[in-house]
């Protein structure tokens, strides 16, 4: 077998990342998983605001920029440079950078990367194959192109808020109550990564680049069609109706033994109900001739569903879920986020991979991240770096794929447009949570003191040292 | 040299009967592929069936779900319980680059096609994934909701959390099939060697509350889903308008003096208000002085002006409000079809695109069957031969 097999499948490819937040870097950061070289830039005045945390065991540090858990997640194997882009000389290094880059993918609004002079004309005219993707809120054209919006704006406005929630109630976000969840934010990332590999795949065949215009808005709406289909064809507006859904009945969410605990229940069929009925050992619902149909049972669901939850309140959620999986019944423990990092299934599919601290950094240990979903047959391994620290990586690249000498970045550091820390006051967050007022709010269930124990035994047990890293330091600084 | 394959872009089956594989063959489409989607021919795909419907009236060419995820493909009906079916399948897979499935785990193996070319790319979609302890286990977007993490945190925290809307996880796991099958073939491309993915649709919510799981790992903090009752500005909850509801701007991210101004409130001056910390802890008192004002105006209005104030409002929109919205409309987001005798308004192409690359559109999605004989000929079958497999019920 040639060494071609052995390869990491994006090898060869480099991405410039103009990027922050949540959508950008998380639609990136799979590709450098990959092999991809992706480049981040930030700059003093502006370094990545999710830098801010949360700090690995809520605890400020000087240099918490370099260790909170969101950059890492979404920004791990990437290296990282500081460039300031305002400035004519900042700017004509990038456009070097462009020079030898397959891709750009940035998250400024239009009117700033007008003023940047960093279009897709002027990329183009160093770099007439350079694929551009342009990820915001709204797009590039349009009335409300700068308008702005974070994740649970768009996902109000997409349509998704209004159709989800109880039918009693107001609509609702994903994630309701912060702490950072925003569903449009990885719904966004995931059409983020499929573009600039749809493009890659494409210029293979034509040769062409691509300017490729990503609005969140329209990602958003793209999942929801039966909604915007539903009232062009017929008039309808759709709305909310909690869990439930006509062609599945009985479904719905079941509370079971213990504090805040449920079980999802959903059934596809009349054999599954009567397995159902049968496993709940239930008279009523097994004799009751009008739950015979699905329409029967929609017309009676809240009595259907008061039948279950006496069943289900006496007994242990993981244990309905076995017991009725066992007979092929649709159950499913409504897992909290510290079941999802203990969920057999994932560490099965060495969905978790522990990463080890920073150097400079031993005393927080590893931590457990996510690997992109795809588990590929031919993929022999992939990259398991951390994420670059601020500017960590300016002398590799300025120096080492641009070939300026060590007077011309000291000129560079003296002018301030490369830095080795952000500016004072840029990240302006509190760099720690309040987590007794959030337990106090109803925000967190609890706050498990032995996380770190609890986490690091699972994941050791499961960790599969095969997929190992190809590590950033052997790479040959001179390579293209 | 006959070949069932139009134009010069990747050949992609797809053998789906749910929305996943379809979204992910689409998306391909969308980009220049060559999509041929197998359908039975007595029923054709499931959702033909799946509506929304002219009048609500089932009619399998006018399926709206199957006219959105099926535009630009080609239809070769095909039966796959027959071996003859099956046969025909594997020799049109001899030509193909990718095929798309999301019938569960071990389905396409029990296929048990011979002959597969070296790089062919399969790539798979399931609730749990091929393998594993709960490979097997029953789920749709509930149950992969449940698992994947986002439904415990979804809802009011006083009663029983709640799933989003219609089919998120099986949308975005097409996504995410699509990303990694265009991995594997430009990987094909030049070792000449395909690979099966394996697409988990649990692995696919749970990345949706990685913020959640980050918490968890960092601090040992277990989210949940906020009692309702809490306040509403500071948290980004929706709030009431005169007619509807409205997002709020991510408060600690805006100009608090703008969003005073603009409101015409000076009392959120208040030095009780004037950092992120001091207004969470004063967040029920914004939010008694500022409900009043969004329940006075519409959610248009709040929108529109908040934006030009540089505040982060946005309309909870609706259907109705989708299909009509302006910004949509200027950039020609929408497709249109005739389905039925409706000309009815479907979402278009994610990403969109600028510059001299873009795809021409795609055409109307296909009638069942509507290319069986142009594969079959493409194939080199003759015609005789052809009439034979639809006698049989072979093809439709």
């Amino acid at each position: 077998m040639s060494d071609a097999t052995r390869r990491l499948p994006l090898e060869g490819v480099r991405i410039l990342e103009l990027g922050m937040v949540f959508v950008l870097p998380l639609a990136v950061t799979p590709l450098a998983a990959l092999g991809a070289d992706v480049i981040k830039v930030e700059a003093a005045s502006r370094p990545d605001s999710v830098r801010w945390g949360p700090p690995p065991d809520n605890r400020a540090r000087a240099d918490g920029y370099n260790h909170g858990a969101h950059f890492q997640m979404l920004n791990r194997n990437k290296r990282g440079i500081t460039l300031d882009l305002v400035n004519p000389k900042g700017r004509d290094l990038l456009l070097r950078l462009v020079e030898v880059s397959d891709v750009v993918a940035e998250n400024f609004t239009p009117r700033v990367l007008q003023n940047l002079r960093l279009t897709y004309d002027d990329l183009r005219s160093v770099n007439p194959r350079i694929i551009l993707l342009s990820s915001s809120g709204f797009g590039q054209s349009g009335p409300w192109r700068n308008y702005r919006a974070y994740g649970p704006n768009t996902e109000a406005v997409d349509g998704l808020m209004h159709i989800t929630g109880y039918p009693d109630g107001p609509p609702v976000r994903g994630g309701a109550g912060g702490m950072g969840v925003a569903f449009t934010d990885v719904s966004g990332a995931y059409y983020g990564t499929f573009a600039i590999l749809a493009a890659l795949e494409r210029r293979q065949r034509t040769g062409e680049g691509a300017w490729l215009d990503l609005s969140h808005y329209e990602a958003g709406v793209a999942t929801i069609p039966e909604a915007v289909i539903d009232y062009s064809m017929n008039g309808r507006i759709r709305g909310r109706n909690a869990n439930r859904d006509p062609l599945r009945v009985p479904q719905g969410c079941y509370r079971c033994l213990g504090r805040d605990q449920w079980v999802a229940i959903s059934i596809a069929s009349d054999d599954e109900f009567y397995r159902l009925a049968e496993a709940m050992a239930s008279p009523e619902l097994l004799n009751t001739e009008a739950f015979r149909t699905r329409e029967g049972r929609w017309e009676a669901h809240d009595e259907i569903d008061r039948i279950i939850e006496r069943w289900t309140s006496a007994r242990d959620a993981l244990e309905v879920e076995k017991t009725l999986q066992a007979v092929r019944v649709g159950a499913t423990r409504v897992a909290t986020p510290r079941d999802v990092w203990l969920d057999e299934q994932l560490h099965s599919r060495s969905f978790f991979e522990l990463v080890p601290p920073a150097e400079n950094a031993p005393e927080i240990g590893p931590r457990p991240h996510l690997r992109p979903a795809w588990k590929m047959s031919g993929l022999e391994a992939q990259v398991s770096n951390r994420a670059p620290e601020f500017g960590q990586h300016n002398e590799e690249v300025l120096v080492g794929l641009l070939g300026l000498s060590r007077d011309e970045m000291a000129e560079l550091r003296e002018d301030g447009i490369i830095a080795d820390t952000p500016a004072p006051g840029r990240l302006s967050r509190a760099a720690t949570m309040n987590l007794q007022a959030l337990v106090e709010s109803g925000r967190l269930l609890d706050v498990d003191p032995s996380y770190r124990e609890t986490l690091e035994g699972q994941l050791t047990a499961s960790h599969n040292t095969a997929h190992h890293a190809a590590s950033r330091n052997k790479r040959d600084p001179n390579e293209n | 040299m006959k070949n069932p394959w139009r134009g010069t872009g990747p050949r992609i089956v797809d053998l789906g009967d749910g929305i996943a594989a379809a979204h992910a063959a689409r998306l391909l489409a969308d980009f220049g592929a060559d999509v041929i989607k197998i359908e039975p021919p007595a029923t054709g795909d499931p959702l033909r069936a799946a509506g929304p419907f002219p009048e609500d009236l089932v009619n399998l060419e006018a399926s709206g779900m199957f006219a959105y995820l099926n535009a630009g493909k080609r239809s070769f009906a095909l039966d796959l319980s027959s071996p003859q079916g099956v046969g025909l399948l594997g020799r049109l897979l001899e030509s193909a680059d990718v095929v798309f499935e999301d019938r569960g785990p071990g389905w396409f193996d029990s296929l048990s096609l011979s002959g597969l070319p070296e790089r062919l790319v399969v790539c798979s979609v399931s609730p749990y994934g091929q393998r594993g302890p709960k490979a097997n286990y029953q789920a749709g977007e509930l149950g992969v909701y449940a698992s994947g993490g986002m439904l415990y945190v979804t809802g009011d925290g006083s009663r029983e959390p709640v799933v989003h809307g219609l089919h998120q996880a099986a949308h975005l796991a097409g996504v995410n099939a699509a990303s990694a099958a265009l991995v594997a073939l430009l990987s094909a491309r030049e070792t000449g060697e395909g690979q099966r993915i394996d697409i988990s649709e649990q692995e696919v919510v749970a990345m949706t509350i990685f913020p959640a799981l980050n918490i968890y790992s960092h601090t040992g903090g277990v989210m949940r889903r906020a009692p309702s009752g809490i306040a509403n500005l500071v948290n980004s909850s929706p709030m009431e308008t005169a007619d509807g509801y409205i997002m709020p701007s991510y408060a600690g991210l805006d100009d608090w003096q703008a969003l005073s101004s603009f409101l015409d409130l000076p009392e959120l001056m208040d030095e009780r208000f004037l950092t992120p910390e001091s207004r969470l802890l004063h967040a029920a008192e914004i939010d008694e002085l500022v409900a009043p004002v969004l329940k006075s105006r519409s959610k248009r209005d709040i929108f529109h002006e908040g934006q030009e104030w540089r505040l982060t409002f946005t309309a909870v929109q609706d259907g109705k409000d989708l299909v009509e919205c302006p910004h949509l409309a200027a950039r020609g987001f929408f497709r249109e079809e005739l389905l039925g005798d409706r000309l009815t308004t479907m979402p278009g192409r994610v990403p969109s695109e600028r510059g001299e690359a873009i795809q021409s559109p795609l055409g109307r999605a296909p009638r069942l069957g509507e290319h069986s004989e142009e594969v079959l000929l493409g194939l080199g079958y003759g015609r005789d031969e052809i009439a034979e497999f639809r006698s049989q019920g072979v093809i439709g």
